[in-house]
């Protein structure tokens, strides 16, 4: 079945152009490569969506902001920066971010230099050249730690707890040990799940993004952490991650 | 003695009454006016704001928050052509997240519910009424910040999370907003300010949020672009379908 979907994705062009709407007010657009009576699977612009059909109220068809997309790039003449600038533009609109960055990468392939195409690509101008967003902060002394930038102090400061965390730990369980052999096992198997249990829960809070705050009334949101695949898979597997 | 003993407790409650307003509450009631004031903000029954976020790496989002009374919020998230739901009942979250593979409506964990606070619900904030709320605010100091100084207020929400809000000292209005959350175990300071102040049906609302984690680069920002007050929201769009 997988190895079917995706030699669909890889040689057919795409047939529809359509929104699948959810229950709750979820819904996505694109080109769906492949709809069976027990999924349907799109192809966002930035990887592959496959959502089970007993999730899905109804699917529209129409033409998606990606196949618009796609179709205008495919008549840009070459060279034409200018062409991809207003493209870009417009897939920003449309929150294509995938398509945003492809059409000003472009736009910096034929001008290098151009001040609004790197600024959109996260580029920053650093002693008179543009460098990458990740080169720009390693400039400026951050460094990358599980996926965040922070400053080299933050990093030993974070290993530092969790050395004392696990001291701390080690010593109770020590002390506990001493104390109560008979009862060590069943104790220190509770601590190990509560610990897991906290763990989990932190990642779970990492896992749904970055935060965002309003300031007024309601407060934060996140910025959702996508799980998308690179290609059509089948429904149930696991996540390959993203930012 | 027996007299003294009752009039002290009167005369210190007199003498109360009588002097002025505290200074934290000389601010607290500075920022509400300056917001639009009490009884206008205590009107507002709900609110749509729709705008655009961007995040390092080019990432752009659609975003279009509501909030209702009593304590109802829904954020609906849209990029890439995916839209997310996050939305909180009153009492509990649930969201429907195709770009994380959520595609059936499902309950949040109240620890990972991005609207679980009862603070972050609250459509007035939390300094309309704090001590009816169960909140504590304390005025600990003036700050200088990058456009002026500030009054930097401390604030125990009901519950205990504790967050610092920054009025600035001319305009009376939250120009920062700061509070520590855990992210993967450690505890990470976030950092919000606002900006573009205008108004909208007689209430100021900032119109550019930036969000950065203190001593890191990376940063979210949000611009408002309509904000409509008393729109009709059914309860039904902040209920997690069944």
């Amino acid at each position: 079945m997988k190895r079917a979907i995706v030699i669909i994705a890889l040689v057919a062009a795409p047939v529809f152009a359509d929104e699948v709407y959810l229950r709750g007010g979820g819904r996505f657009s694109g080109e769906i490569v492949e709809q069976t009576e027990d999924s349907v699977t799109v192809d966002i612009g930035g990887g592959y969506l496959t959502a089970p059909m007993s999730t899905v109220v109804r699917i529209e068809e129409g033409v998606s902001p990606l196949a618009e997309y796609r179709e205008r790039a495919a008549g840009i003449p070459p060279g034409d920066a200018e062409a991809w600038r207003e493209l870009a533009r417009w897939a920003t609109s449309k929150t294509l971010s995938s398509q945003s960055w492809e059409a000003y990468s472009q736009v910096v392939a034929i001008l290098p230099d151009d001040d609004e195409a790197n600024r959109a690509l996260g580029r920053v101008l650093l002693n008179g050249k543009w460098v990458t967003e990740d080169e720009s902060y390693r400039a400026r002394g951050y460094i990358e730690f599980e996926n965040q930038w922070m400053t080299p102090a933050e990093r030993k400061a974070i290993l530092a707890e969790r050395q004392a965390q696990e001291q701390a730990d080690r010593q109770a369980n020590e002390a506990e040990i001493r104390a109560i052999q008979a009862d060590i096992d069943a104790e220190q198997q509770r601590e190990d799940e509560e610990f897991e249990r906290q763990t989990s829960r932190f990642d779970r809070l990492q896992d749904y993004g970055e935060p965002v705050d309003w300031g007024w009334g309601g407060g934060p949101a996140y910025w959702p952490s996508p799980v998308v695949y690179t290609q059509p898979v089948e429904l149930g597997a696991a996540p390959v991650g993203g930012r | 003695m027996w007299r003294c003993s009752i009039l002290l407790p009167l005369l210190g409650a007199l003498l109360a009454s009588c002097s002025s307003p505290s200074p934290v509450d000389e601010v607290v009631a500075s920022y509400l006016a300056a917001r639009g004031g009490t009884e206008r903000i205590q009107a507002l029954t709900s609110i749509r704001e729709t705008g655009t976020a961007t995040a390092s790496g080019g990432r752009i989002a659609r975003v279009v928050r509501e909030i209702k009374r009593p304590g109802l919020f829904r954020l609906e998230f849209s990029l890439q052509g995916t839209t997310s739901v996050f939305a909180n009942d009153g009492s509990a979250g649930w969201q429907v997240a195709p770009l994380q593979g959520v595609f059936e409506p499902q309950a949040v964990p109240p620890e990972a519910d991005a609207a679980g606070g009862v603070d972050q619900r609250d459509i007035e904030g939390p300094l309309v009424n704090w001590r009816e709320k169960g909140h504590l605010v304390e005025l600990v100091g003036r700050e200088a910040l990058p456009g002026g100084e500030a009054f930097k207020l401390k604030l125990t929400l009901k519950g205990g999370v504790i967050r610092y809000d920054y009025i600035d000292v001319v305009s009376h209005l939250l120009v920062r907003s700061d509070f520590t959350r855990i992210v993967r175990g450690h505890p990470v300071e976030l950092q919000n300010t606002f900006s573009d102040f205008r108004e909208v049906g007689g209430l100021v609302f900032p119109h550019h949020i930036e969000t950065r984690a203190k001593e890191r680069p990376e940063v979210i920002e949000v611009v408002i672009e309509k904000i409509e007050l008393d729109p009709e929201l059914d309860d039904a769009l902040f209920r997690l379908p069944q």
